[in-house]
């Protein structure tokens, strides 16, 4: 089962898409939460999710009016889980705040219905569905007077009409009453007519708590509903927000074009560029990505991972087009594996990262390592590399490995290089400094075809990186002489 | 005692303002009982329009007072088990306090009830819309901490009543007499005078001390000899009668950003004799002083 710790929903940029999700009430809040991604097999069930999502969309852009109305009627929803809990056995009466709450619900409700109704003929949802609960408002609104108001009325029981109606009286007489005798024993009469209001009025609440525990399971049901419209909506804001597209439930391989991290697009954008959109085409097995330093390598695996993710978790996609499938389990190495708490180096904690995967390949996974063994001496590293290629390539998963290592990118396997940096621009720049970077770099993944003589080489921009960020001069000319120019 | 200085009276004039907002000077200052003075008032008037209470959460002391049919009340609804009146609930504010979620519940007969709005007095301000524009109150009655921080965030338009007594003087009158009249003054310090192009105002957000009024005179930043100073409410001035004097006649003049609007003294005249004390007390300041314990 997929299922990702908070630390790398945050690597991947997740964390950041989830915070963005709005939704208007409580129970939507709550399923965002708990957001719970599903299993492979459960394709119907997606479907059904993101296409609800894309319709949602959809109505925004074309009946935003009605989307509205929507929401500000989702709005006045407030959490009675808390009052419903009491209807279950055993049977807790209700305190009359507690029936004002459930009272508002069921109004809300009543709000509500209609506009959905309204909505889902242009919308068409489908699996959202609500339960007229008129006949449990109808309880807590003896007068039918709609209003959002409550509390215990005489229309219940004339028992309680007489002891309100005498209290009155008392009360009158008590106003007019001067201090004395008669005035204590006026104070002794209210307070046995308030006491006996009081006991009136807990005998109408259990009551009325006993009618409404016979609406619960609908009460449920209906905040599940609830729930459900309220996740879509807000994930239609989300999608409209950003421009996402509906999937393609894909069976076992991936087609993502020009896919995007809102995170990393939005960090750009605050300083005036944008994230350069990147493809990918994946199938079972393995896939090496190479690339030059800040090429933008671990950039488009947390892209890949994030929208695998989010896919998964029944949201649009935030990509030209994707087709993507389901997978059993998600594992990323990207270099952030906490080594302080297991006592591990950096190192280690990456092998034993490895064998978790290893132990669990047996399903369908999406499998990230973003350089694996690069902490180690390049010499037993590329053997690392190439080992886990190899083993990685007879799963039936796919999986994708970005590395600096040298011929770990055979013809084995499916391969990608980032573009890297335009060469002619290199040249043609007078300085080179870091801000120029952006603009000196393709981002884009290419993907690196078998007659390519060079395919097994990674490319060499080290040092015109290292240049470009104003590493010292000195150093620089060692380096060159190292490097024998 | 005549009937001009009476809870009537008070009540009357406060039915110009559309919130009154009980501050007390010390503690056993009378606030509690000014706000059952002012309802008591209302009821017997027998005015059509409904009267809403709350109080400002203080953590401790809740007052308690009697409403009767029509009247609103926003009170925190661990509160209303032991309301005695036949309520009405009307809106949950979602504002939390120790007493639980902040109710608006209506008297449908008479009775008593506890006090605990708001804890914070940010979130009073929407408390007060929902009472006037939703429940339809005319006059909303605010029962305030008992000490200056009361001041902030009442929303313009707040008339402050100030409710004092003896207090810790209560062997010299004339004491007594000095200390309300300086709350007072403080009380009154005006909003800054407006289009004050020439720099020569400085804003102060935090505490207005003896201390900070000197190293502003010591910066020496003035305009013709006087030296103005704008802090954010009166609350934020803790300055004695003497030292207030003494900058004044520095060329120090004071504003606030956020000014109060004084309406009255409500005078708690234990334990001097009434009619000296509120002869006294009206003499010293220019706001009108209200006797509430002894009614006219």
């Amino acid at each position: 089962m997929v299922n990702l710790n908070y630390q790398q929903k945050k690597t991947i940029g997740a964390a950041y898409v989830l915070d963005k999700l709005n939704p208007s009430t409580p129970y939507g809040r709550e399923l965002v939460r708990g957001l719970a991604p599903f299993r492979r097999g459960e394709e119907g069930l997606l479907e059904r999710e993101l296409r609800n999502a894309a319709q949602a969309a959809v109505l925004k852009k074309d009946n935003a009016g009605t989307f509205y109305n929507l929401l500000h009627t989702l709005s006045k929803f407030r959490d009675i889980r808390g009052s419903l809990n009491k209807l279950k056995p055993p049977l807790r009466v209700l305190s009359d705040v507690e029936l004002f709450e459930v009272k508002g619900f069921l109004i809300s409700l009543n709000e509500l219905i209609p506009v959905y109704n309204e909505c889902n003929g242009a919308a068409g949802f489908t699996g959202i569905g609500f339960i007229d609960m008129t006949k449990a408002l109808d309880i807590l609104d003896p007068d039918k007077s709609g209003l959002r108001s409550f509390y215990v009325s005489e229309l219940y029981s004339e028992k309680l009409r007489d002891i309100r109606r005498e209290k009155k009286d008392i009360e009158a007489r008590l106003n007019a009453a001067a201090d004395g005798p008669e005035r204590v024993s006026l104070t002794l009469e209210r307070m046995r007519a308030a006491a006996a209001e009081d006991a009136e009025e807990l005998n109408i609440r259990e009551r009325l708590t006993e009618l409404l525990a016979e609406h619960k399971e609908s009460f449920f049901m209906n905040i599940a509903a609830i729930a459900r419209l309220d996740f879509t909506l807000a994930k239609a804001e989300l999608a409209v927000a950003y421009n996402c597209v509906m999937p393609v439930i894909a069976h076992n391989s991936i087609v993502i074009e020009e896919m995007y991290s809102p995170e990393a697009d939005d960090a750009l954008k605050a300083r005036g560029r944008s994230m350069m959109p990147v493809s990918i085409a994946l199938s079972p097995g393995v896939c090496i990505l190479t690339g030059a330093n800040m090429g933008g390598k671990s950039v488009a695996l947390k892209t890949l991972a994030l929208n695998a993710y989010l896919f998964q978790c029944g949201l649009l996609v935030f990509a030209k087009s994707a087709a993507l499938p389901l997978f059993d389990a998600m594992d990323f190495i990207m270099g952030d594996e906490s080594s302080v708490w297991t006592g591990l180096s950096s190192f280690g904690a990456e092998i034993a990262a490895l064998n978790g995967i290893l132990e669990r390949a047996g399903g369908f996974s999406l499998i990230i390592l973003d350089e694996p063994a690069k902490g180690t001496n390049p010499e037993e590293g590329r053997a690392v590399a190439a080992a886990l290629a190899k083993r990685l390539n007879g799963l039936k998963s796919i999986s994708v490995i970005a590395t600096h290592y040298d011929n770990v990118a055979t013809t084995d396997y499916r391969r990608y290089a980032t573009a890297g940096l335009k060469k002619d621009k290199v040249a043609a720049a007078e300085r080179l400094t870091p801000e120029l970077i952006p603009e000196l770099m393709d981002y884009r993944l290419v993907e690196v075809t078998q007659n390519q003589a060079t395919a097994q080489a990674v490319p060499r921009d080290a040092l015109t990186i290292c240049k470009l960020l104003g590493l010292d001069a000195g150093v620089i000319e060692l380096i060159e002489g190292e490097l024998g120019f | 005692m005549n009937a001009e200085h009476s809870a009537y009276a008070l009540h009357e004039l406060l039915r110009h303002y559309d919130i009154a907002l009980l501050v007390g000077l010390s503690k056993a200052a009378g606030k509690t009982t000014v706000l059952n003075a002012l309802i008591e008032a209302s009821f017997a008037k027998g005015y059509p329009e409904p009267l809403a209470v709350t109080s400002i959460g203080q953590g401790g002391s809740i007052p308690e007072t009697r409403l009767y049919p029509g009247m609103f009340a926003a009170t925190a609804s661990g509160c209303l088990p032991d309301c005695d009146f036949t309520r009405k609930i009307y809106h949950m504010t979602g504002i939390n306090t120790s007493l639980g979620e902040v109710a608006v519940v209506q008297a449908l007969s008479c009775g008593r009830i506890r006090l605990a709005g708001p804890a914070i007095n940010s979130r009073l301000d929407g408390l007060l819309r929902y009472l006037k524009e939703d429940c339809g109150a005319v006059q909303i009655i605010v029962d305030g901490a008992g000490d200056r921080k009361t001041f902030a965030g009442t929303g313009a338009g707040a008339a402050v009543v100030l409710c004092a007594g003896a207090g810790e003087r209560a062997f010299y009158m004339e004491a007594a007499v000095q200390e309300i009249a300086h709350a007072c003054r403080i009380m009154s310090i005006p909003a800054p005078p407006e289009c004050d192009g020439n720099g020569a105002f400085t804003q102060i957000d935090g505490a207005l001390t003896i201390e900070a009024a000197q190293r502003i005179l010591e910066a020496r930043i003035n305009n013709g000899g006087i030296v103005n100073i704008a802090v954010s409410d009166p609350g934020k001035i803790f300055l004695d009668p003497a030292s207030l004097d003494k900058l004044e006649e520095r060329g120090l003049r004071i504003y606030a950003r956020n000014p109060v609007l004084l309406a009255a003294i409500a005078l708690n005249p234990e334990p001097f004799a009434p009619t000296e004390f509120i002869g006294r007390m009206r003499e010293a300041v220019s706001v009108p002083v209200f006797d509430v314990v002894n009614n006219g």
